[in-house]
């Protein structure tokens, strides 16, 4: 599917209990690798009976690094080790409302799936979709058999975050939309966040950025957020997140800190 | 493995098996617990502990290396006054013996740590504390303490003197000095009960858009299996000169690129009582097992009955 490969992987327990928002995490090549550290991806979509057990997709962007690149060139039956579902769903509303779903490059790999869950309990789907360029979009047509309407935006960095928040504050200011889910990467997360404060909706973000280990044991992914207190401090975004409520995390300081 | 002995005892410490979680790979054990690996380990070594939390200026974040992993060595770390019994896994089941890595900038910060860890009383389950002598001095011009002998001895006896004596020190130390043998035996002198070889060795990555660090040059370390070589190595001296005399008996753990079975079995014949684990976890959270599997088996094939044979054998002609 244009730059990103698709898979579906064969783990039964995982898929039994993936939920939209979580990942997993992949070793890269086999114990003898020189690629040491691990990739953390989002689900895509989850199965949990198929033909040949439960099943998972993922996304990846072989582009993005060697190890993404070795994942990409995954063939069928080849065999990786993985673990998951890694960290916290994205949490759905109890009641039918309005929402805007938004995705960008390899990172909305969860939006359809998501989108599909969120019209299963009678919300009205809009969604985003956004990327450098056609070929690094995931999900178009799917979307918009899940979704009442289909935004597409491609532009390149940083244009494509400020893009992004101008559509999303139209819609906010067009529709009685009660919460935002988006999926991206930190610098596209942040001005999606900002603009959706004043209206008061709350974004719920899936933050993908490097996850070294995408278990909880290295404390790389580390993101800064504030606590109901105003305390500030750091939770690790593979364990804790890697979705997070939009206006408790401290983009300023995840920006500077992603350099 | 039921027939092979694995228990080794490293400064009055024992271990049901040679194989301990490396500082910053294993966090505080919780994350193992959840992963049902806990078991596989002799004891865990937790993040850095510093006098007072570190919230350093960027995240530790890590790079990939051809065969190994760079990382800032000054890290955002937890400060003693802080840190709450209930961060540490005591309460789980089946926990293996925690050994609290220490860090700070002068010697009387590691004093300061070993205190705290007192007056919380924290240090009744402490099994044991690792010195990270790869911290740097902020009194001589940001040089870590293993670079030299001065440096290294100065921080062990301060921390020695915080210490319950029953309490074995693990002194981390750096390969990549002029004279290990030399700084080693400053440490065992202030009362060191084992020494941990090696810390990540000086490294550097260039961003090849930017042409630019990655990480501060200044505190940046490379770890994972690249480093094997170098450990081996710094194990191999460290024996070498305890059989020539030059270094009163001491313990050696090797830390730096071990992943395998056979890694252990190399280190352990090079002279290691023991080794830790640190980017194979990140690689395989499974690896402890498989290492543990490994070794055994290489104890099995030589025909020994325990891997306390295996210790130092390389050394013999």
């Amino acid at each position: 599917m244009g730059a990103f490969r698709h898979h579906t992987l064969v783990a039964p327990d995982i898929a039994d209990r993936a939920r939209p928002g979580q990942m997993v995490s992949v070793a890269i090549g086999g114990p003898a690798s020189a690629l040491v550290s691990r990739r953390t991806l989002p689900i895509a979509a989850a199965s949990p009976s198929g033909t040949y057990g439960g099943t998972v997709d993922v996304i990846v962007d072989p582009g993005l690094d060697a190890g993404m690149a070795w994942l990409g060139d995954l063939r069928a039956h080849d065999e990786v080790a993985m673990i998951g579902p890694v960290g916290r769903a994205y949490p759905l509303p109890t009641s039918g409302v309005d929402v805007l779903v938004v995705g960008v490059g390899a990172s909305a790999a969860p939006v359809g799936w998501l989108a599909a869950h969120l019209r299963d309990r009678g919300c009205r789907v809009d969604l985003t979709l956004a990327g450098p360029d056609d070929r690094h979009l995931v999900g178009v047509i799917e979307a918009r058999r899940i979704a009442g309407s289909v935004t597409v935006l491609t532009g390149a960095d940083p244009e494509l975050g400020a893009d992004l928040a101008a559509r999303v504050r139209t819609q906010l200011r067009t529709s009685e939309i009660a919460v935002v889910y988006a999926a991206g990467r930190a610098r596209h997360l942040a001005p999606v966040v900002e603009v959706a404060r004043p209206f008061g909706v709350v974004v719920q973000c899936c933050v993908d950025e490097d996850m070294p280990c995408g278990t909880g044991l290295c404390g790389s992914c580390e993101i800064p957020v504030r606590a109901d207190d105003g305390m500030r401090h750091t939770i690790r975004g593979c364990t804790e997140g890697a979705v997070l409520r939009g206006d408790r995390v401290d983009w300023a300081a995840l920006a500077e800190e992603l350099g | 493995m039921s027939d092979i002995g694995t228990e080794v005892e490293i400064g009055g410490l024992r271990l049901r098996v040679p194989v301990i979680g490396a500082a910053g790979c294993v966090a505080f054990g919780r994350e193992l617990v959840r992963l049902g690996v806990q078991d596989d380990l002799g004891a865990i070594v937790t993040p850095s502990l510093t006098a007072r939390t570190r919230a350093a200026a960027h995240r530790a974040v890590l790079r990939e290396a051809p065969s190994g992993l760079l990382a800032p060595t000054v890290r955002p770390s937890y400060g003693v006054e802080r840190l709450r019994p209930t961060a540490l896994p005591w309460d789980h089941e089946g926990v293996p013996p925690v050994i609290v890595s220490l860090a700070g900038n002068t010697s009387g910060d590691f004093a300061e740590v070993a205190s705290g860890l007192r007056r919380g009383s924290l240090m009744r389950r402490v099994a044991g504390v690792e010195i990270q002598l790869a911290s740097v001095d902020a009194k001589n011009s940001h040089r870590p303490f293993a670079y030299d002998e001065f440096g290294a001895t100065k921080v062990v006896a301060r921390v020695r003197e915080s210490v319950p004596s029953g309490v074995p020190i693990f002194a981390k130390l750096c390969a990549d000095v002029t004279d290990l043998v030399e700084v080693a035996r400053g440490c065992v002198k202030a009362g060191a009960s084992a020494l941990v070889v090696t810390s990540p060795v000086r490294g550097l990555l260039l961003d090849p858009a930017t042409l630019r660090p990655v990480i501060d040059p200044a505190s940046s370390g490379l770890s994972g299996p690249a480093l094997l070589p170098i450990t081996l190595r710094a194990v191999w001296d460290l024996r070498a000169a305890v059989r020539s005399g030059r270094l009163p008996p001491i313990p050696l753990v090797a830390v730096g690129g071990i992943r395998s079975g056979q890694d252990a079995a190399a280190a352990l014949a090079a002279g290691a009582s023991a080794v830790q684990l640190g980017t194979a976890l990140l690689h395989d959270p499974d690896a402890a097992a498989a290492v543990v599997a490994g070794l055994v088996e290489a104890v099995r094939e030589r025909g020994f009955d325990h891997v306390l044979d295996l210790i130092g054998i390389a050394h013999d002609h």
